[in-house]
């Protein structure tokens, strides 16, 4: 018996995902951290650094790691790479000036070796402002289709309302459950 | 070559090798079968690479190199396989699915049928997004703009990009909320209470008046910022910033209608409480300090918003 078969055998005992928010500045990743825990979001400052929240979800303990956006502590993100299950990327679907840097910065995360295996779930935040982008365009503008390297799937979701932030969970709770925990 | 180098190699290559075979036979299988193979090998490769993964603190570099690289490349030749052969993937939540539309989570992007025709690039909407770009020593006043009528009373973002000499006045009956600023020279704006963020970019030698639930200000320069902000405040790649209240830029009575409007706190104020990403430490940050009592200019505001006096009440 290998370690990583006993480090995989330890952690399908405890049911435990590792989740990494990230994305660019204002994208809204603390706010949907704390709605998700019902936590009053009023008032959020820019993440100077991480947050981390550990939930409950359909048996599964999450850990999720908030990890602030503002470029000069992008070069961090690469800290909190390691036993990633699932990368939720979340965009301010209304900054479309920056829909470029936002595409920039997905893919050069998908390229990283030690995020390989990990579920990918875009959620395109703030659909509650009227500017904001949908989800095709946002699929468009990031082009996820062209991503054949990770299980992914883009979601509408306002962090403001609490509008489809559970449903993301679901799946990606869902995609990573089946892949560590039951295919083997 | 070492053994446990041997070994990896005895698995990995015949495996490399059996995937390329798949490769090379995609275009042979047929359609309704295509999505099924495409899904088995990219979970064959990404298995493949775990492996890798695993072995890299034994393998030698060399090997190590060679493996991620065959890896990359079979990705890459999947990639193009699957856009050659499967044009239009299509895959998305639908927000408007009701029931448990978990897709099976074994599938990579799946097909689905988009009930929409495929837009080439985003179709955006201008209607719902103020914006002043390019102009040169003028006033420009947001209520000058025209507004669409749809999704009116929901709050609408702002770009303000490109402008020199200018002075800008946003304060309206227009709900706003985020306001991004970008390359900015020797401006005054006055803004109102915002539902949103304010977001700066690349200004320099600007007053801004603006009250917001956040302030991220980037890569800016001498500049006079009068703020009220219910979060801290943070500043990145910026210096010779100096903060002062929002102050009562307005009769209270409509400064709190406004106040309200945007559900912001009018009781909080942490314009102070300044946050500086290149100086992680206790003491004060070189980059910025609040404005001295003399030095403040609550002339500005008036004159400003005088101009429009008509229509901002």
């Amino acid at each position: 018996m290998g370690l990583l078969t006993i480090l995989k055998k330890n952690r399908q005992k405890e049911k435990e995902i590792r989740l990494l928010m990230l994305g660019l500045d204002n994208a809204g990743k603390t706010t949907i951290l704390k709605r998700i825990n019902g936590e009053d979001i009023d008032t959020i400052s820019p993440t100077l650094g991480f947050n981390i929240k550990t939930l409950e979800h359909n048996g599964f303990k999450m850990n999720i790691w908030d990890v602030g956006g503002q470029k000069s502590i992008r070069s961090y993100w690469r800290n909190y790479f390691e036993q990633t299950d699932g990368l939720v990327w979340v965009v301010d679907s209304a900054d479309r000036l920056r829909l470029g840097d936002c595409k920039k910065e997905l893919h050069e995360l998908l390229q990283e070796e030690r995020l390989s295996g990990a579920s990918l779930l875009v959620f395109a935040n703030k659909q509650d402002l009227p500017g904001a982008l949908t989800d095709d365009q946002i699929r468009e503008a990031l082009e996820l289709d062209s991503i054949a390297t990770h299980h992914w799937a883009i979601l509408g979701c306002s962090a403001k309302t609490g509008a489809h932030l559970l449903k993301g969970m679901d799946w990606v709770v869902g995609d990573i459950g089946s892949r560590i925990y039951l295919l083997d | 070559m070492s053994e446990a180098s041997k070994d990896f190699r005895a698995t990995f290559d015949p495996e490399k090798q059996s995937i390329e075979e798949a490769l090379a036979e995609l275009d042979k299988v047929p359609k309704d079968e295509l999505q099924a193979n495409i899904d088995s090998i990219v979970q064959r490769i990404n298995a493949l690479e775990k492996t890798v993964t695993a072995k890299i603190s034994i393998l030698p570099a060399f090997d190590a190199r060679m493996c991620m690289e065959a890896i990359k490349s079979m990705s890459e030749r999947l990639t193009q396989l699957r856009v050659k052969l499967v044009p239009k993937a299509k895959f998305s939540f639908k927000s408007r699915k009701t029931t448990g539309a978990t897709p099976s989570p074994t599938s990579t992007p799946k097909p689905v049928a988009s009930p929409k025709p495929a837009v080439s690039t985003p179709t955006i909407d201008q209607s719902q997004f103020l914006k002043f770009e390019d102009r040169t020593g003028e006033h420009l006043f947001i209520g000058s703009l025209s507004v669409s009528e749809a999704g009116s009373g929901a709050a609408k973002d702002v770009a303000l990009t490109n402008l020199t000499d200018c002075t800008i006045n946003l304060v309206h009956d227009i709900p706003l909320g985020a306001i991004h600023v970008k390359n900015l020279k020797r401006c005054t704006l006055v803004f109102p209470p915002v539902s949103g963020s304010i977001l700066l970019h690349d200004c320099e030698g600007c007053t801004l008046v603006g009250a917001c639930h956040q302030s991220r200000m980037h890569t800016s320069t001498n500049m006079n910022i009068y703020i009220h902000v219910t979060s801290e405040p943070i500043i990145e790649d910026c210096t010779d910033m100096r903060f002062a209240p929002y102050g009562q830029i307005l009769p209270s009575e409509e400064l709190d209608r406004l106040f309200e409007i945007a559900q912001l706190n009018q009781g909080v104020n942490l314009y102070d409480k300044v946050k500086d990403f290149n100086w992680l430490r206790q003491q004060q940050s070189p980059n910025w300090r609040l404005l001295e009592e003399s030095e403040l200019q609550p002339e500005v505001v008036p004159q400003i918003l005088s101009k429009d006096r008509s229509v901002a009440k």
